[in-house]
């Protein structure tokens, strides 16, 4: 047991960055402020959530008696479940044996079952912290506009552990078949590409039945009844033909059909038992399948594996063209790194497609026409913008490898910059077929399409060198080391906020410049001020490197 | 990409779309209809008979055993929406051709034939019309 804790504390220290500092150094001003500060976040998801159930409950969209039915609380929760679970799978497939940390914890004097107790466990207290973050706080927005007892939101902090425990269990008995997956995804690149070319094929498929189910004439003012009927027939279904699931969640819901809140006893401790009794079991039969088998599964470097290479002539490439090269090989070698960069690829392009094809089949005013323009800055940015987190930590992620750069026999420049080369290519290629689209599908001089997606580019550019510039002046080498990957990189978080404010900000100003003004005067403005950033951040980028890698 | 930026970005595309359409549309006009008030006969080589009923003659001009009788009609008022007619016989005689679009009504054999030429639409405003061959 006190190895289990040490274990625990030792990956946790590593997971939140704790630095080695005693206790007194801490200041108690910092500890207010954090704490205040997740209160604060806390209190903002609450609020938002709490006003969409509002808004949603007088316009009468889930019922016609203006109030939120316990079926749509279920349906979303399931729907977070679902989706907590699966990347629960994939990252306890990473964290369990795929991370790099596995080689020193195995060395331990520990058993290999209490650094898999521990993984878990560490997993557990990252999955309760993401459900306090969203489904506590829409849980609660719930009870108070539905009037439920104070008793129910302490409950609801219970369940949250529940749910978190459910999760992690079948995170982690799916992980097993997960890894043996991975593996064999890993060793077998036609597998990749067959499986690639499906995903591609059944969203192309998926997005195109949906572009021919999009109704003419979308005006959901006029058609507000004919759309209420339809979502709360929706919400009928669920409860007849999902009841087992619906019954389950009431967990959290209680049965308010029968007496306002059975709290905690009866039906609802029932089925908080039958959650635990499940959880137990998943993790019992995981915890059955794996001890025979995870000192192997997590000890064998995976890498040596492969098929043996057919040996090659050894080419010699310039050595900026070898760097982006061995990038390149990277992230076509990676599975996750490769998918990613086809989900961005073809995801711009597609949903700009369906976009534009469900405005184009709405009757807009000019105004309409600028929001449209807008919004579709919004969404492409959105997308770009955020696949630059990457990009924060894609020198630490080298981990204690990271000082390599500095004994290669060439410019520091070509190493750093190359590293950049793959995701961009992809984003590049990705906005382009945005700008296609945005030929065809918008009502916009040709002109000024080729100058938004220009400036588009030239701001994904400028925020990719802001990102690079994070991690080299702030690596995080330590997550890394260790983990081989990172939920707490405190610059991934500052990359995706200022994508967000970055996002809005350019396609707030460029609906206001466009109301304000017809001509395509507007579009050069941007494009100028876009360029200028671009040169600002790629300058200060460039400095930086050449502070940081200064040789004494 | 983190699970909940993915998310968020989910909810921000949606909710475009429900923006765009709240705020984005043209106001509706929605049409006043205009209904016909009167059917007017503008042949002028249509007399009455003692019934009151008004009839014509159709003429075979070629000589080829084809009688040709040519409607013409005005649907007041002029901005009626719906401004055309259909043209029925209403008699026994059935060798007879109406041409509603151009009004041209053909008598393949001698006989007198009863039109009843009604605007289309709501309104049911009609008028009739017995042509006999000459």
């Amino acid at each position: 047991m006190t190895n289990l804790l040490i274990l625990v504390k030792m990956q946790l220290k590593e997971q939140f960055n704790f630095k080695r500092r005693s206790l007194k150094d801490i200041s108690v001003f910092k500890i207010v402020v954090s704490i205040l500060a997740e209160i604060l976040k806390f209190a903002l998801v609450t609020v938002l959530c709490g006003a969409f159930l509002f808004i949603s409950s007088y316009l009468g969209l889930f019922s016609v008696m203006n109030t939120v039915p316990a079926s749509v609380m279920s349906m979303v929760f399931y729907i977070m479940l679902a989706v907590s679970v699966v990347s629960c799978t994939v990252g306890l497939t990473n964290s369990l044996y795929l991370a790099r940390d596995n080689a020193v914890l195995l060395t331990l004097p520990c058993t290999p079952i209490q650094v898999y107790l521990s993984k878990l466990i560490i997993f557990f207290i990252f999955e309760l912290k993401r459900n306090l973050s969203f489904i506590v706080p829409l849980f609660f927005a719930y009870y108070y506009l539905s009037g439920y007892p104070v008793a129910m939101y302490f409950w609801m902090l219970v369940c949250a552990v529940l749910i978190s425990l459910f999760t992690v269990s079948l995170g982690a008995l799916l992980s097993i078949p997960g890894m043996y997956i991975a593996n064999m995804f890993r060793q077998r690149k036609l597998l990749q590409a067959i499986v690639l070319a499906s995903a591609v094929t059944l969203v192309t498929v998926a997005l195109f039945t949906g572009i021919a189910m999009i109704p003419d004439n979308i005006d959901l003012v006029a058609t507000w009844q004919n759309t209420c009927r339809q979502v709360q027939n929706v919400l009928a279904a669920y409860e007849k033909n999902f009841a087992v699931l619906y019954n389950v969640s009431k967990m959290m819901l209680g049965d308010l059909d029968i007496v306002y809140i059975t709290f905690p006893v009866g039906l609802i401790a029932l089925r908080a038992l039958a959650v635990l009794g499940v959880s137990g079991a998943l993790f019992g039969t995981g915890l059955l399948c794996v001890r025979p088998l995870f000192y192997k599964m997590a000890s064998k470097p995976l890498e040596h594996l492969k098929r043996r290479a057919r040996p090659h002539k050894n080419v010699l490439l310039p050595p900026w063209l070898s760097a982006i090269w061995a990038e390149l090989l990277t992230a076509f070698k990676s599975p996750d790194r490769l998918f990613f960069n086809v989900a961005m690829l073809i995801s711009p392009s597609m949903l700009i497609f369906l976009l534009n094809k469900i405005f184009a089949k709405m009757d807009t005013s000019m105004r309409g026409d600028n929001m449209v323009i807008a919004f579709n800055i919004l969404v492409i940015l959105l997308l770009v913008l955020n696949a630059n987190t990457y990009a924060s930590s894609i020198y630490s992620r080298d981990g204690r490898s990271s000082y390599l750069i500095k004994t290669q026999p060439t410019s520091y420049y070509m190493l750093l910059i190359a590293k950049l080369v793959p995701t961009t290519l992809f984003v590049g290629v990705s906005l382009i077929g945005a700008m296609v689209i945005m030929f065809n599908t918008l009502a916009l001089p040709t002109g000024s399409t080729i100058m938004l997606i220009i400036g588009i580019v030239a701001v994904y550019l400028a925020h990719l060198f802001f990102c690079a510039e994070l991690d080299l002046m702030n690596p995080k080498y330590q997550l890394y080391a260790s983990m081989g990957a990172s939920e707490n990189n405190p610059n991934e978080a500052t990359a995706t906020v200022t994508a967000f404010l970055l996002a809005f900000g350019i396609a707030g100003v460029m609906f206001l410049l466009m109301t304000e003004s017809t001509s395509s005067f507007v579009f050069v403005k941007f494009l100028v001020v876009a360029l200028a950033a671009l040169v600002w951040r790629s300058t200060l980028l460039f400095r930086n490197i050449k502070l940081y890698y200064k040789e004494k | 990409m983190k699970k909940s930026v993915v998310i968020l970005i989910a909810i921000i595309y949606v909710a475009s779309v429900a923006l765009v359409n709240f705020f984005g549309l043209k106001d509706k006009q929605y049409a006043i209809e205009v209904d016909v008030q009167e059917l007017v006969l503008l042949n002028e080589d249509t007399k009455t008979n003692s019934q009151g009923m008004k009839w014509a003659e159709a003429k075979d001009e070629d000589g080829d055993g084809v009688w040709e009788y040519q409607l013409e009609w005005q649907v007041l008022p002029e901005n009626a929406t719906d401004k055309t007619v259909s043209i029925t016989n209403t008699s026994a005689k059935k060798d007879v051709e109406i041409n509603e679009e151009t009004g041209l009504i053909t008598f393949k054999s001698r006989g007198v034939a009863t039109f009843k030429i009604e605007a289309n639409g709501s309104s049911g405003i009609s008028l009739e019309l017995m042509i006999k061959t000459s």
